[in-house]
């Protein structure tokens, strides 16, 4: 066996481990890479024929809430004319009182009001049907309902809840 | 055939040429092994570096030595050997063979035993051997020749006798030759091959990679709008939808107070005295000369309260009775 032929296979193994060792990309991370690649740009595509109408993706509710430009006591102000409209020959608003200014971390505020309503019952519905013609979402809570010193009227008391989108920027 | 078994390096003929034969008589039919024969006969063989191939018939012995050796076949015959086994087939006797233009093998078999083979050099040692074993010598020309030779390797008979030539002992020797002739190269090939094509499969899926994140990338610019608006109203509906678990999470009172009209009919003579609707309770006082039941089951059917229960009863002078329920909300989220 020629000797030069064992020297020159030695330094080929030497060359093969250290390629093996240093060299040598894992081809399985890299076609992982490729597939992962393949499938993102599949969903991109996808994405990209399909026609998307961007004010479809604007989320209407935030009218359901009062002006986030306006201050606390201003949209108090918006919401105690909504139900003195709202029982407008309807109810006899006879106790409104404002709830103490919300400090809140969320992204909204609420805007209470304790009221008390002197009328017949069928005119308590009338009342709330016409809170509803506002648009703007108020929610009742803690309802006592007992008989008013009139007679055929009750008295109808409540917190009145409606919510207010927070201004950042005050 | 023989051009295939030496093509494909199945078989290999030692020439007439360049081998010695050496007949014996041993002393008993004894079983001879490769080992053996070289202790014993090595020394008769006129050249330094040898392989013995023998072939046994009871105790007469025939051995041929080559004159270098053999390691790359797997059958390696001497081609003194194939000339025995067609004469023999002919019959007893001393032959001239025609073995190539102009060289001559001189063969004596005797009892279907051979006993003399060599190449002659002077026809001298013809007449010689015709004295000596008073035999008249019978000529084979090379045309002759050719013809059973080549024939020899369809004969199963012959096939048969070729396991006496197998040659498969390893050694270190021929294991180094087998490496140097038929290993070699392919390993340094298999391996620079290897490197090649894994560095080339690499350099091109490392371009792929290239490209697809170039294609990702554009694709991603093109679609930031779309994106953009789809997180900015998930996130819309992840806000709406906590606000809703966190303030709309109990029964509207005013729904429930519209269904009051189901607990006490039209004409009834019942009537609500008190009603309180909170998160999570409600209290209702109803006046009526009927039975408490009545009305527990009507609020129960209602379908907004988990539990009810009657917390007092309040007889008045003109026999009516006020019944003070609570009862449990149902939670909606």
């Amino acid at each position: 066996m020629n000797q030069k032929k064992i020297l020159g296979l030695l330094v080929l193994l030497v060359i093969l481990i250290n390629y093996i060792n240093y060299f040598q990309k894992d081809r399985q991370k890299l076609f992982q890479r490729i597939n992962l690649l393949q499938n993102k740009i599949e969903k991109e595509k996808r994405l990209n024929q399909t026609d998307v109408n961007l004010s479809s993706l604007s989320i209407s509710s935030i009218k359901y809430f009062f002006d986030q430009n306006k201050t606390y006591s201003q949209s108090m102000g918006d919401m105690q004319e909504i139900i003195n409209n709202a029982a407008k020959g309807v109810c006899k608003v006879s106790y409104v009182k404002w709830s103490k200014i919300p400090i809140s971390k969320q992204w909204y505020e609420d805007l209470k009001f304790d009221i008390s309503l002197v009328c017949k019952p069928i005119d308590i519905f009338k009342f709330v049907n016409n809170l509803k013609k506002e648009q703007k979402l108020i929610i009742f809570q803690d309802i006592h309902i007992v008989k008013a010193y009139k007679k055929e009227l009750i008295q109808f008391d409540s917190k009145l809840i409606g919510f207010k989108v927070k201004n950042e920027n005050k | 055939m023989s051009d295939y078994y030496v093509r494909y390096n199945i078989i290999t003929v030692v020439p007439l040429e360049k081998s010695v034969y050496l007949y014996t008589k041993l002393p008993s039919d004894i079983k001879l092994s490769k080992n053996l024969l070289e202790l014993n006969y090595a020394s008769k063989s006129p050249f330094n570096k040898t392989s013995i191939f023998s072939y046994k018939k009871s105790q007469h012995l025939s051995i041929w030595f080559s004159l270098k050796e053999y390691y790359s076949s797997l059958f390696v015959i001497p081609e003194g050997f194939i000339v025995y086994f067609l004469l023999s087939d002919i019959g007893d006797g001393l032959y001239r063979l025609a073995f190539k233009e102009n060289k001559e093998l001189l063969v004596y078999i005797k009892d279907g035993i051979l006993l003399v083979e060599f190449v002659i050099s002077d026809i001298s040692q013809v007449h010689l051997l015709e004295q000596q074993y008073k035999v008249k010598s019978k000529e084979i020309s090379y045309v002759q020749y050719q013809d059973l030779f080549n024939s020899v390797w369809s004969n199963p008979k012959f096939l048969k006798e070729l396991t006496n030539f197998i040659n498969i002992e390893l050694s270190k020797d021929k294991l180094l030759f087998f490496f140097n002739k038929y290993l070699y190269y392919p390993i340094i090939v298999t391996i620079l091959l290897y490197i090649g094509i894994s560095s080339y499969q690499a350099y091109n899926m490392q371009n792929t990679i290239d490209k697809l994140t170039q294609t990702y990338n554009n694709l991603k610019v093109k679609n930031s709008k779309v994106k953009n608006a789809i997180r900015i109203h998930n996130q819309d509906v992840e806000k709406f939808e906590k606000f809703i678990k966190q303030e709309l999470y109990y029964q509207d009172p005013i729904k429930i107070l519209a269904s009051l009209n189901k607990v006490i009919h039209k004409g009834e003579n019942a009537k609500i005295k008190y009603l309180s609707i909170s998160p999570r309770y409600m209290k209702i006082n109803i006046q009526t000369k009927d039975d408490a039941i009545k009305y527990l089951r009507r609020l129960n059917s209602l379908g907004y309260f988990s539990d009810i229960s009657i917390d007092s009863t309040y007889k008045h002078k003109n026999g009516e009775k006020t019944y003070t329920y609570s009862l449990a909300l149902k939670v909606l989220h």
